[in-house]
């Protein structure tokens, strides 16, 4: 299915660029794994409920219970991204908003930190050690990790900038903002 | 070390975040059931623990999928609630009733000879007095009519020579209700296939999904028809590009629960087996597929998502496929479950939920007030038309209406 942007991931960043886009007349598809939308408990003033209805009444579809296994690829530039519903869904642009270690935007073993989708680069030092505090209450050097992205926020596949997938959220780790 | 943190069905990853059981459509209207939450994961560590700790609320438990659809972490939440079910369940309280009602093979082949005399016997209030007295079956349910002629039969008589000169096929898998009930179903898809440029196959053995069997915990009746039917897609995918379906329950039972459920092996047929709307809206999409509307076809419709629909993700493709009729004018009806669950509300214990349920959806359609309801579920078509008054259309049907002659 044909669409202007493709959002993969219902957080914060995800819906808000997928209402901004349908807002300016893009046709939107926003692929999220739950209802919840958010990484709130339900019992938050029932916003998982009223973000789905402003987000459909906007227009943005939303396929929900499903989520991105992969892409395919026309050099640097995303053509298609296929889900684990079977759904095959092509757009000018893909939004990378699948957020961090929690919502397994980015997944962490023994070795390495990577990026489960598109297996986007992340940043991430490679000495083990470095990853965490043993200290329990200190900032964790982990919660800054997050993809690499280019000066417009797209992301590096194999050293490459892709032409059209933008992170956004907190999949950019401490790369957000700049 | 672990290699990995996952168990069956992903219990553990359970945050108890509580959105499974906003979503449930049960526990909205039942106080006696503990909800998904509760009734798959927090139960599933004590079941595991002893089975003594089964809980009998699980029998309120719809299987409609909806709290694996909400659930942001991929616990599959109605399955932990079905496989504990088949596993642990105690002896039905109607066991001949729950027996009748799941095997719609059998019941299907038993009455279709005999349909105009089921059909007029059926409705009588004495006949359901009795039903609902002796068997349980709520007397307040209208009944699905039963077909004189099996769309097999027909296709065999009617359809098949004319199949030869396509020279590329899909195969049908028609389901119960298609077969014995309701074999116009039948004839609109091979109308709209042959009309996209297909021949139709049937497959070489198709017995019920098994659906009703699971709800009704015969899970090994549904263990042996899932064998057939897996070896007749294997054996239609060496020649026809697809399997292709009507049902949204069938489809997701075929391609899930024969999985997740029954433990059986799909990733073979898994990819080419979807409902025809998905099919054709990919071709049509890809240009290999062109269909020609009758420019006069007009009609008010609206579209209800059954929730195994929902669990497959696949509204879309039958929504964008009837806005593609110019004449169609649809409204997008609100996800909300019409209660039946299939066999579920036909049971007089449980008919209540199962009305109180669909209340929302009822209220939403009598105000749409459109021509028909469109759903590729037909439990949700008997449900809607008994409960609303408003015919109910599978989508293939619209298309099968609207196409050139």
């Amino acid at each position: 299915m044909k669409y202007d942007a493709v959002v993969i991931g219902g957080g914060r960043s995800g819906c808000s660029a997928a209402l901004e886009l349908a807002n300016n007349g893009k046709a939107v598809c926003l692929v999220t794994e739950g209802l919840t939308l958010d990484s709130l408990k339900p019992e938050f003033n029932g916003s998982p409920y009223k973000r789905l209805a402003s987000l459909t009444s906007a227009g943005v579809v939303v396929m929900r219970g499903d989520s991105v296994v992969g892409g395919h690829w026309d050099g640097f530039r995303l053509v298609e991204v296929f889900t684990s519903n079977g759904l095959i869904l092509q757009a000018e642009d893909f939004i990378l908003a699948t957020g961090r270690f929690f919502s397994r935007g980015l997944v962490a073993t023994m070795d390495k930190i990577y990026e489960p989708v598109f297996g986007a680069d992340v940043d991430f030092p490679s000495d083990r050690s470095e990853w965490f505090d043993p200290d329990f209450f200190a900032p964790q050097p982990f919660e800054s990790f997050g993809v690499k992205t280019t000066g417009e926020g797209k992301i590096y596949v194999g050293g490459v900038p892709a032409e059209n997938v933008t992170a956004i959220g907190t999949i950019l780790g401490e790369n957000a903002g700049k | 070390m672990q290699e990995s943190s996952t168990s069956r069905l992903n219990f553990e990853a359970c945050l108890k975040c509580s959105i499974c059981n906003t979503v449930c459509p049960m526990m909205a209207v039942n106080g006696s059931y503990p909800g998904p939450k509760k009734a798959g994961p927090d139960q599933e560590r004590y079941r595991l623990k002893d089975p003594a700790f089964y809980d009998y609320a699980l029998k309120y438990c719809l299987n409609c999928k909806r709290c694996e659809v909400a659930c942001p972490s991929g616990v599959k939440v109605a399955d932990l609630i079905q496989t504990a079910r088949l596993k642990y369940a105690p002896r039905s309280s109607h066991p001949v009733r729950d027996a009748m009602l799941a095997s719609t093979d059998l019941i299907g082949s038993l009455a279709s000879p005999f349909a105009p005399i089921v059909n007029g016997v059926l409705p009588l209030k004495p006949v359901k007095a009795v039903l609902d007295g002796a068997f349980g079956i709520s007397s307040k349910r209208t009944f699905p009519k039963y077909s004189r002629e099996k769309f097999v039969t027909w296709f065999r008589k009617e359809a098949a020579p004319a199949q030869e000169a396509f020279g590329r096929y899909v195969s049908y898998f028609h389901g119960c209700y298609g077969n014995y009930n309701y074999p116009q179903l039948g004839k609109d898809f091979v109308k709209v296939v042959n009309a996209a440029g297909y021949g139709v196959h049937l497959l070489w053995k198709e017995r019920c999904c098994g659906v009703a069997l699971m709800a009704n915990n015969m899970g090994k009746q549904a263990a042996r028809n899932a064998a057939v039917n897996i070896g007749s897609f294997t054996k239609a995918l060496d020649k026809d590009e697809a399997v292709l379906t009507s049902s949204s329950s069938c489809t997701f039972t075929l391609r899930e629960e024969y999985k997740e459920v029954l433990g059986m092996e799909t990733a073979a047929y898994k990819d080419k087996l979807m409902l025809a709307c998905k099919w054709l809206y990919e071709k049509i999409e890809a240009g290999e597929v062109h269909l020609r509307f009758d420019p006069g076809f007009r009609m008010d419709l609206a579209y209800h998502s059954a929730c195994h629909m929902q669990k497959l993700g696949w509204q879309d493709y039958t929504i964008r496929l009837l806005r593609m009729i110019p004449g169609v004018s649809l409204t997008v009806l609100d996800q909300n479950c019409c209660g039946i669950a299939g066999t579920f509300g036909f049971k007089k214990e449980y008919y209540p939920y199962a009305q109180a349920i669909g209340e929302r959806l009822f209220e939403d359609i009598k105000a749409a007030a459109p021509q028909a309801v469109v759903t590729e579920c037909e439990t949700c078509k008997w449900q809607i038309e008994m409960s609303t008054g408003v015919p109910v259309m599978n989508p293939i049907s619209v298309l099968a209406a609207a196409i050139m002659p």
